[in-house]
């Protein structure tokens, strides 16, 4: 096996082949994402949002938290675009920073979910048998309750802030990152290359990580985008019913809480935060419909 | 070289038979098909029950049978991707279905597999040069840093142009994928070679390449191989040896000169004769044999020898007596009741 005789078939040169560019099914993916105006206007939307989340401390016009009693509810002018709250606080400010929020909130959720589901859901779709049984079972129990009042249940057992609240919904989430991720695992491993994978002597460990997870990660990818979105919302309702964010933080819910409050001397004040909430979760939206779209023209061609 | 000119040459320089390096024995393998409340099997299909084999290096032992005759789940035993219900797989010395763990995953170099279909056998998210030398890295053999070396090496070697080290396997042709999964399966030096089918998701014309590629790398490494197919021709033109498998046995085997020349189970015959014929004259003189019907279902097998239900010379005997596999001559053994009562009717 060590001398090579010399090759008598003729060597196989894809002429036609080195022609076409060589790409992987990720690059292809992502270059018809960014073909997509709609998927780069979330993207750009959400770029803005990360600089403002970053640059907050140094672009806001007044310190978000510098109360002026004497100019509450001032209504937009040219000193305070987006008006003044209850305490006189800049509303633009309080935006800015609560975008921070807006950012952090759902890749807590998000990661916690990934955390706990995606590792299951990968051992489950290759080894089947007892674990994807038990993983399969638990996931239907959680999924049948309320994720809120799940997220709310835990809340009392980790107590309020922003980080616990996100961990819960990161726990009433996992269940749905679980079935997607387990789904496409169970259809991956029964591809002769896993049995490839296994025939040379991989272990589980590089089974799972080299050759199951890459093939998983696009409807992966899209189930995280689109978890993004809800657990924004999911981060909002908490913080209005006061179990997420915690005074003098804000979000963007609890800046709603508080408007909600004084809808009658300010009717204004839900405008900015619902705006700003309703506009990012379409963002998380559009970008998880692209995807799902991109990748599923890739898997036609 | 003709395919004929590599076979002559590879068979005339082996006819001592050495020692086998690959032995299986009772192998038997059923799948549950349906359980009751409690969840105990009431329905198993029995895919393989009771078949041995032994190959030595060098020699290639072709399994031929009709789909569901299970020889697809006896290349799995033999590769152990599937645990037997039952017997010994014995690679070098070593035996296969006792080791686990981290023993298994070693024993593994000694014995790879060619898969049947070129197009789902490579990581769609891997390069060419990653496949090939992936089986290196995982043991130990090379760093990551040699892999697109290695890999290029190993192409040459199964006549690829080494430039496809960073390609994917969706620029690739069924051919040039199959050539890159033989790479694959070689790149650590097994002992032995198992190939389920591993033309029959090709084109004709790129069929007899890759068997041409498989018989010089085996004149080369000295693999003993095991060839799975369904097709008669493949096996009479690469195999050695040959043994001829009906819903889970094999009912005659033997040198494959010896068994193609001289069928004696009336399966064999029927396979045989079904071989299209290129000498009009030789097809209009032979005789042809048709069976009734499909096979059994491999679920509820019919008593005694499991061809009785479809011979044409099975006699009452055959439902009550499962015939063993018996010699005919030296190497030849067939397991049939009637072996020596004259023609097929």
């Amino acid at each position: 096996m060590t001398t090579l005789s010399p090759a008598p078939v003729p060597v196989d040169r894809p002429v036609a082949a080195s022609a076409l560019p060589n790409r992987s099914p990720m690059r292809t993916a992502a270059r018809a994402f960014f073909r997509s105006p709609a998927a780069l206007s979330a993207l750009a939307f959400l770029a803005l949002l990360l600089f403002l989340a970053v640059a907050a401390p140094l672009v806001v016009p007044y310190d978000p938290a510098a109360q002026n009693l004497a100019n509450r509810f001032s209504g937009p002018s040219a000193e305070h675009w987006l008006g003044t709250d209850e305490f006189g606080r800049d509303v633009l400010s309080r935006m800015m920073t609560a975008a921070q929020i807006a950012l952090v909130a759902p890749l807590i959720a998000v990661g916690t979910a990934a955390v706990i589901g995606v590792p299951t859901a990968l051992l489950a779709g290759l080894r089947r048998g007892a674990i994807d049984a038990v993983a399969g079972r638990l996931a239907d129990a959680v999924m049948s309750l309320p994720a809120l009042a799940l997220a709310m249940a835990i809340i009392a057992i980790l107590g309020p802030g922003l980080v616990n609240s996100m961990i819960a919904v990161g726990i009433a989430f996992a269940p749905s990152l679980f079935r997607v991720v387990r789904g496409a695992a169970l259809a991956t491993s029964r591809e002769t290359f896993m049995e490839s994978a296994e025939s040379i002597g991989c272990t589980t460990r590089r089974m799972v990580w080299v050759h199951l997870l890459p093939n998983v990660a696009a409807p992966m990818l899209v189930q995280v985008t689109i978890l993004m979105g809800v657990a924004l919302l999911a981060e909002a309702g908490l913080s209005f019913i006061g179990l997420g964010v915690q005074p003098p933080d804000s979000s963007w819910g609890s800046m709603l809480a508080d408007a909600y409050q004084n809808q009658f001397r300010d009717p204004f004040g839900a405008v900015a935060p619902g705006a700003a909430l309703a506009l990012t979760v379409l963002c998380f939206n559009v970008l998880g419909d692209t995807l799902r779209d991109v990748i599923a023209a890739g898997r036609r061609a | 070289m003709t395919n004929a000119d590599v076979v002559a040459v590879a068979k005339a320089g082996r006819t001592a038979e050495p020692e086998p390096v690959l032995s299986a024995s009772g192998l038997v393998k059923s799948f549950p098909l349906r359980r009751n409340l409690l969840g105990r099997v009431t329905e198993r299909l029995h895919a393989v029950d009771g078949v041995d084999l032994a190959v030595a290096p060098g020699r290639t032992l072709g399994v031929v049978g009709e789909s569901g005759s299970g020889k697809s789940t006896v290349g799995r035993i033999v590769a152990r991707l599937v645990r037997p219900d039952a017997g010994r797989v014995v690679v070098a010395g070593r035996d296969l279905t006792e080791v686990r763990g981290e023993e298994l995953r070693r024993a593994r170099a000694d014995l790879q597999m060619i898969f049947q279909n070129p197009w789902s056998a490579l990581d769609p998210t891997k390069t060419i040069g990653h496949a090939v030398a992936e089986p290196l890295l995982v043991h130990g053999r090379i760093g990551r840093a040699d892999m697109a070396a290695a890999a290029a090496e190993l192409l040459e070697r199964v006549a690829l142009d080494p430039g496809l080290v960073d390609r994917y396997p969706s620029m690739l042709s069924g051919g040039q994928r199959q050539r890159v999964c033989i790479a694959r399966a070689l790149a650590v030096g097994p002992r032995v070679l198992i190939a389920d089918e591993p033309t029959s998701a090709l084109d004709l014309s790129t069929r007899s390449e890759i068997l041409n590629l498989l018989l010089r790398l085996q004149d080369d490494g000295g693999q003993a191989v095991v060839l799975i197919s369904h097709d008669v021709t493949t096996i009479k033109h690469l195999a050695h040896r040959v043994a001829v498998m009906y819903l889970g046995r094999i009912v005659e085997d033997g040198p494959v000169d010896e068994v193609m020349g001289d069928p004696r189970h009336p399966y064999t015959r029927v396979l045989l004769s079904a071989v299209p014929q290129p000498d009009p004259e030789a097809a209009a003189r032979r005789e042809r044999i048709v069976v009734a019907g499909e096979p059994p279902s491999p679920v509820d097998l019919p008593s005694g020898c499991r061809f009785r239900t479809r011979c044409p010379i099975a006699v009452a005997e055959c439902a009550a007596v499962d015939p063993a596999l018996t010699a005919v001559t030296g190497q030849h053994r067939v397991a049939c009741l009637r072996e020596g009562s004259g023609s097929l009717g």
